[in-house]
């Protein structure tokens, strides 16, 4: 017995057609799965420098080892495929109970590769998988589609499906389940490009069984207790994570003005506890008892009278501060929209910013905004750019490219403003606040990414956040931790107070792989599947003139920041030459040949 | 001893100790004293945990799941910075008029 199902299901769009493949053993103490097992396939699978929205390019779904099981916040689910935005990998999360659906079905991994010739959604369900029209769903938002497909299917169907912006690709769409999005990267992007609108699943039979079930169950009793009277699952069950936005700002990590400040007037108006006035009921993800989320009712737009869950927040940051907004209703709706029409609020908010920023420039005028006059904390104007991105219309046919390609378009000034890494803009953690930060994103093999490998200890002030030696090695390490956490899919909110030791325990009774035990393994396994990343990007031709920051981080001290006011990263390749030691990887940013052996990874040098 | 608490993340406790920050007295000279005294006085050990109460299993060879902080230490996802600076270790001497910021840490979102 195992809480691993061993098969993958692989789905040709092209041909409309499947099959069943078992995933060897090894596999999984290579790679765990989730994230690591995405990688690893599309690695072997995808040819070097196919286009990311062409019939070439495959999606990854995947669950962790422990989805599925007793075990509280490990039952979201994964898409891994090569990113539209930055043509290097990326992996997106996200919750809801459609990844448990995927295990009960009998998979670990779902791929779907090629491009069907018309609108088109799957369903899986005990008769196998059926391809049918999606004529009529074309167009609907995400809610929408989830409900049309409850009643055709059943009250028990769960889908992952797109909205109107990833149909019309829009470049940084979502994939939407329940009111859940695995949003970064543009992987909603990739599924509209091969005509499928929505996967819907019916629960199967299997249930994840333990290999050694009494002491399963007593690790999942032991975690529920602690996590019981754990201080940060209370702090997120109530208050989410809005309610860092305050502690963030008073350290200058919040980005205000496209990432040109790091305080805003009026934030009293969007602290924690200002949302958790308006919370009106829980959500969250199946098997956690932490549900970190909060409904909260839209007032304006198309979603306006109903609940959304949101914000979250990079949502309050991104639709907010960072576009001089410190409305809490306005973010509530702005969320919104962006879900109706199925954007990343981050890469939405970012590339509205660029957008205010090169208005207040004079790069762009009237003419192109449709005559709208931006400014900052121009609520109107804003909900108008999201409208245009979410439709492709107007200037959101060139803001839904994202910043760094706008920018290409725009030239001159213009690039000055784009803030992003690798083409994917960055999240809400200012890297001139914390020099961590800034060598984590820089070195992301997915871009700009707040989860890549955080530092902690700079983030809790045990480390000094504004120092640019000696950091190299911890963030490695935090990328190794996170990467492990990623391919078991351990939430970050939903696992409040566990460790790599905690997952080996639980992993060792779970599947009877004794080698993932090891905490030394485990870390192992981690940095082997960062390096393939990184293998799979150097492929592609990326390398250390790519691991870097915007010019704004790098050359204009920032602003209104407290004590980080006045900050660059101006030393950024020391942190690199860092890091790349504490890898093994060559100056340019290259995994080593002897490293990749110790990783079993020589075949690639 | 006579110091201002300020709560970030910690809901139930601030709704217990109402003003924020609050002036509070307590006997002792550290934080250690401080927190003990708060989670006495103020805690419900159901709702909120400012030292390790559980996670001293693992940490006593029982191989159990949860990696808070052994019994008496302090929690590994609470920091508690002097006037807004530098977290304080447990046995850090307060002076009187010291605030005291406790921050639940998260990171992501």
């Amino acid at each position: 017995m195992s809480t691993i199902a061993g098969k993958l299901l692989r789905i040709d769009l092209t041909t409309g057609t499947h099959r069943e493949e078992d995933i060897p053993r090894s596999h999984f103490a290579q790679f765990l799965s989730a994230r690591g097992l995405g990688v690893k396939y599309l690695y072997d699978e995808l040819a070097p420098g196919i286009e990311p929205l062409s019939p070439e390019n495959k999606l990854v779904l995947g669950i962790g080892i422990l989805g599925g099981t007793r075990l509280q916040g490990f039952s979201k689910w994964s898409v891994v495929t090569k990113s539209p935005m930055t043509g290097t990998l990326v992996r997106s999360f996200v919750g809801g109970n459609f990844g448990v659906w995927m295990k009960s079905a009998g998979y670990d991994q779902i791929i779907i590769e090629g491009m069907a010739a018309s609108p088109t959604y799957l369903t899986l369900d005990a008769e196998g998988v059926h391809h049918l029209d999606a004529a009529d769903l074309t167009g609907l938002d995400p809610r929408e589609t989830q409900q049309r497909l409850k009643a055709r299917h059943g009250v028990r169907t769960e889908a992952a499906c797109i909205g109107l912006a990833g149909e019309k690709q829009v470049r940084y769409a979502v994939i939407t389940a329940g009111e859940r999005t695995a949003s970064r990267g543009g992987v909603g992007t990739v599924m509209g490009s091969k005509n499928l609108k929505a996967i819907a699943i019916q629960p199967g039979k299997r249930k994840p069984m333990a290999h050694e079930p009494a002491r399963f169950d007593e690790l999942a009793r032991q975690q529920i207790a602690m996590l019981r009277t754990n201080p940060r699952r209370k702090a997120l069950n109530t208050l989410g994570t809005p309610y860092i936005t305050t502690v963030l700002m008073e350290k200058g990590i919040l980005p205000v003005r496209n990432f040109r400040e790091g305080s805003i007037d009026g934030i009293a108006a969007i602290t924690g506890d200002e949302f958790l006035k308006v919370k009106e009921a829980p959500a969250g993800c199946y098997g956690c008892m932490t549900r970190c989320g909060g409904m909260r009712t839209v007032a304006s737009g198309p979603y306006r009278g109903t609940q959304i869950d949101g914000p979250e927040y990079e949502s309050v940051f991104a639709l907010g501060p960072l576009l001089g907004i410190a409305d809490r209703q306005f973010i509530i709706d702005a969320n919104a929209v962006c879900d109706f029409y199925g954007i990343d609020t981050i890469s939405a908010g970012v590339s509205v910013a660029f957008a205010v920023e090169l208005f207040e420039r004079g790069v762009i005028g009237m003419q192109d905004t449709g005559g709208l006059a931006l400014c900052w904390g121009d609520r109107l104007g804003a909900m108008a750019l999201l409208e245009q991105i979410g439709r492709r219309e107007g200037l959101g046919e060139l803001l839904g490219q994202g910043v760094k390609r706008a920018a290409e378009v725009l030239g001159g000034a213009a690039r000055d403003c784009a803030v992003h890494i690798k083409g994917l803009e960055i999240p809400g953690y200012e890297p001139r606040a914390v020099k961590g930060y800034g060598l984590s994103m820089a070195t992301s093999n997915i871009g700009g990414n707040h989860m890549y490998g955080r530092p902690r200890d700079e983030l809790a002030g045990k480390v000094d956040p504004l120092t640019e030696v000696g950091k190299g090695a911890s963030i490695a390490g935090n990328q190794k931790a996170q990467a492990v956490e990623d391919s078991l899919i351990a939430c970050t909110f939903g696992n409040s107070g566990l460790t790599l030791e905690d997952y080996a325990g639980f992993l060792v009774a779970a599947t009877g792989i004794a080698e993932l035990g090891s905490v030394d393994e485990l870390t192992r396994i981690g940095e082997r599947i960062v390096c393939l990343e990184r293998c799979f990007n150097v492929r592609e031709g990326f390398g250390r003139k790519d691991d870097t920051l915007p010019k704004r981080m790098l050359t204009e001290p920032l602003e209104k920041a407290g004590p980080a006011s006045g900050q660059t990263v101006a030393d950024l390749d020391t942190l690199l030459d860092e890091y790349y030691q504490a890898l093994g990887y060559t100056p340019d940013g290259v995994p080593s040949p002897d490293r990749l052996a110790e990783l079993g990874l020589g075949a690639l040098g | 001893m006579r110091v201002a608490v300020k709560l970030v993340g910690f809901p139930d406790l601030q709704a217990r100790l109402g003003a924020d920050p609050v002036d509070v007295e307590f006997d002792g000279s550290t934080l250690g004293d401080l927190l003990r005294w708060l989670q006495r006085t103020h805690g419900d050990p159901a709702h909120v945990r400012l030292l390790g109460a559980h996670g001293g299993a693992r940490a006593a060879g029982a191989g159990g799941a949860g990696a808070a902080g052994a019994d008496g230490q302090l929690d590994p996802d609470i920091v508690v910075l002097r006037n807004g600076r530098h977290p304080l270790p447990l046995d850090a001497e307060l002076s009187d008029g010291d605030l005291l910021t406790l921050v639940v840490v998260v990171a992501g979102g």
